[in-house]
């Protein structure tokens, strides 16, 4: 007798498939409402963790910073480091090194002729920040700073509002001078700067770096060198600086962001959980369509079986039906997928969540990011744990007894 | 009809019993997942209102867009008075709030300075509580200071010595006075550990230049849930002048509120994929049943019985199944708040996020009305609207046609 060909059990495999299209329909949706919601979602859950991870590093942070070993718990004028050498040098103006700022940081306060605030110097020569920090790319209202040296100040929106001033106006700062005595100058306000985040248009004052140093009176000394590198190459050049300044701290932005990475960790942990319960709801549907189906062709198994067909090509049968269904459904889904992040490409504007996401530092405005690698899990989880739950239907239907079934309407 | 709708449930026991457990498992996913997220929310408003803000605050109007100095409460002694008074409230503080530079001899720093009323003080924040070193106020004349943690730290100081205040005053006058350092608090979150010092309000009141005036008075409720209740109640009791307002905690934070509907709303489209996910499995499931009854419905048509008793029993069948299955994780999801309740939910991260907004590393959910309905209640008008596609069917039966299929 002759075997029977995997080709013609796939052909039957797929010919039962239509045999009622609408109960095929509704388990290719759900396998494709499956697929969509893990990767679509996850990607706008990467795009939320990106403007995270993005917000950190433009925050004055960078990929990795050099600075004075006990400057992170104590960040005052006495925890600095000398403006960088020539073995430094050699590294931060290798190719691996996007750009790179040394800048001087410390606590002060701002006072205007009606308020003061506490908040934080920084003095900047302002042509390195401009591919590194969220300051380089210019003001709201009046002018950038030109250089190091200029005398004037740049203020937060918020903060002008604040202290009841503006620009043009004058505003004095202060803040512990290098002999433990309060330093203090006056400065005009030469133009305002809007970040995202209005904590950060109070916490931050920009100044001319130069300007900074003589009124602490610390010299070329700076707080802090902070750096952006190319990618994948914050390892190596991580390991560089460490090298050349042993006497100084070089973290990189994980170590320097806790919180970020933390909550990074957070939602995709939850997302993991989220697509596990999916998977397992799309099993349910799915073992359920298979169910029917091998009920109502009862007769016809017991037929086949009674023709001589061995009931691992009944079981192949059965599987190869769910992978079409789920084949089919897997690209439905991953196309809806494409067309949702597609049509979200230009941004999902979350402003009417502003506050909220200020309250743990996220944009307002979330960009999709798709990963090769989570179209991969996103459809091997789904595919792999669907085709699981429908061994035990399949199992089923290769053991009809053959009398019985076909004594069955 | 009951009857009829009974049995046609069971007649494919298996079929039943997956597309039950399919509803009962998402009810049981949405209803611990909404309790995990109502119960968090709990623990977030609690831990930020109790920690400082209180629940209500009353102000002059502006204050809180902007704070300075001359926008203040004044002749405020009677109004306390009457504020302790309103039902749900259950203490009422004054405050007074300005900015200054602290030194100690190393060290200058900016700082939060909050003048406060020691004896009722404790009744609306936790602060004086947390004073890990040292000890809090016990008059309101007293002079010395209580500091954060962190500035403590950050200025080189300890318990009895000295801190040089320096700030500006009412009316542009010059604040300046030297106190010695009474109490160091912790109150794990940064900001207040890293900026506040807390003084006594007499003291605060003569260095300040602020005569009897305040800037705030700080409400705590007895119940967080009424608070719009009992702002309504002192806005009707006329006890305000026009320009003082009374602001919720969502009003002085708003950030937390959005948050916590960002964060339900990111939460429902998460879950409007599971019960889509789930509707489809029902419709197909009586799909299935309506189509394998093709023959049975007709003969019953032709023998006079109306469409829409038919349809009725098809959507009691499915009320009774959906409704099972609904209860079924209703069950199961109380199951699982409770045992997390017990040892705590948390995914890794969890702690070192939930550090930096003052909160416990676990979160503890409770069960609650709403965790239990409100997931729940949306699968079940999914799941009818979805079923309502199968059952009118019925109506396009052609019962000469329908009888002759096998």
């Amino acid at each position: 007798m002759r075997a029977v060909s995997p080709s013609l059990v796939f052909r039957l495999s797929s010919r039962n498939i239509w045999r009622n299209p609408k109960r095929s329909l509704f388990t290719l949706l759900a396998v494709a409402v499956g697929i969509w919601s893990a990767m679509a979602l996850g990607a706008f859950t990467r795009g939320l963790n990106q403007t995270l991870v993005l917000k950190a590093i433009n925050n004055l942070t960078g990929h990795i910073k050099v600075m004075h070993p006990d400057y992170r718990r104590d960040p005052v004028v006495q925890n600095r480091i000398e403006a960088a050498g020539a073995e430094m040098l050699s590294v931060l103006d290798s190719d691996a090194v996007k750009s790179w700022a040394a800048r001087v940081r410390v606590p002060g306060v701002v006072m205007s002729e009606r308020e003061s605030q506490g908040t934080t110097l920084v003095g900047i020569d302002p042509a390195s920040e401009v591919n590194l920090s969220f300051i380089g790319k210019g003001v709201h209202d009046g002018r950038m700073l030109e250089d190091e040296l200029d005398g004037g100040v740049l203020l937060g929106r918020k903060m002008l509002e604040v202290l009841q001033t503006d620009v043009g106006k004058r505003v004095v700062l202060m803040s512990e001078g290098v002999d433990g005595a309060v330093a203090d100058r006056g400065f005009r306000i030469v133009g305002a700067f809007d970040a995202e985040l209005e904590a950060t248009e109070r916490n931050y004052v920009f100044v001319g770096r130069n300007v900074l140093q003589k009124m602490l009176g610390i010299g070329t000394d700076v707080s802090e060198i902070s750096l952006r590198v190319a990618d994948g190459r914050q390892d190596d050049v991580q390991r560089a600086l460490r090298d050349v300044a042993k006497d100084s701290l070089v973290e990189n932005w994980e170590t320097l962001e806790p919180l970020t990475v933390s909550m990074r960790d957070v939602q995709s942990g939850f997302l993991h959980i989220w697509n596990v319960i999916v998977v397992i709801a799309v099993g349910f549907g799915l073992m359920n369509t298979l169910f029917m189906a091998i009920f109502e062709r009862t007769r016809e198994f017991g037929l086949f079986r009674a023709i001589g067909m061995r009931p691992a090509m009944i079981y192949l049968q059965v599987v190869g039906e769910s992978v079409v269904l789920l084949v089919l459904g897997a690209l439905l889904g991953n196309l809806l997928a494409l067309g949702t992040i597609g049509y979200f490409a230009g941004g999902l504007d979350l402003s009417r969540f502003a506050q909220g996401l200020e309250h743990f530092g996220a944009s307002r405005i979330v960009y999709p990011i798709l990963r090769l690698s989570d179209v991969v899990t996103s459809n091997a989880t789904i595919i792999v744990l669907a085709l699981l739950s429908t061994l035990y239907p399949a199992w089923r239907a290769s053991r009809l007894e053959p009398v019985e079934a076909l004594s069955k309407i | 009809m009951l009857k009829l709708a009974w049995r046609n449930i069971w007649r494919h026991p298996r079929r039943t019993l997956l597309t039950l457990l399919a509803i009962a498992f998402a009810s049981a996913v949405l209803v611990f997942f909404i309790g995990l997220q109502l119960s968090s929310y709990d623990a977030t408003i609690n831990a930020t209102i109790s920690i400082f803000n209180g629940a209500l605050q009353i102000q002059k109007e502006g204050y809180h867009d902007s704070p300075q100095m001359r926008l203040t409460l004044d002749d405020s002694n009677k109004l306390l008075e009457e504020v302790r008074k309103v039902e749900g409230v259950r203490a009422a503080a004054p405050r007074a709030v300005g900015f200054a530079l602290l030194s100690s001899g190393s060290r200058t720093y900016g700082a939060q300075v909050v003048g406060v009323e020691p004896e009722v003080e404790a009744q609306v924040s936790t602060i004086p509580g947390l004073v890990k070193r040292g000890r809090y106020f016990q008059r309101s004349d007293e002079l010395g200071v209580v500091i954060g943690e962190d500035l403590a730290r950050n200025l080189k100081v300890s318990l009895g010595d000295e801190l040089t205040l320096l700030g500006q005053g009412m009316e542009g006058s010059m604040a300046a006075t030297v106190l010695p350092v009474v109490g160091i608090f912790s109150s794990g979150s940064e900001e207040l550990d890293r900026l506040m010092a807390q003084l006594p309000l007499d003291t605060f009141r003569e260095t300040f230049s602020m005569r009897g005036s305040i800037h705030s008075i700080v409400i705590s409720v007895d119940r967080v849930a009424d608070v719009e209740d009992i702002e309504k109640r002192i806005v009707d009791s006329e006890l305000l002048d026009p320009n003082q307002v009374v602001l919720r905690w969502d009003e002085l934070i708003p950030g937390i509120k959005q948050m916590i509907e960002l964060d339900m709303s990111s939460g429902w489209f998460f879950y409007s994929t599971l019960i889509m996910i789930v509707a489809f499995s029902v419709v197909n499931t009586f799909f299935m049943a309506v189509l394998e009854r093709t023959r049975e419905f007709c003969v019953m048509l032709s023998l006079g019985m109306r469409p829409g008793y038919l349809c009725r029993t098809v959507i009691l069948e499915s009320v009774m199944l959906v409704a099972g299955g609904i209860i079924a994780g209703m069950l199961l999801g109380a199951l699982i708040i409770l045992y997390f309740g017990k040892v705590g939910f948390s995914v890794p991260g969890m702690e070192e996020m939930a550090r930096q907004f003052n909160l416990p590393g676990a979160i503890y959910p409770r069960v609650s009305l709403r965790a239990l309905t409100d997931g729940p209640s949306v699968i079940f008008l999914t799941s009818l609207f979805a079923v309502l596609f199968p059952a009118t069917r019925v109506w396009r039966l052609n019962p000469i046609e329908g009888i002759r299929q096998v």
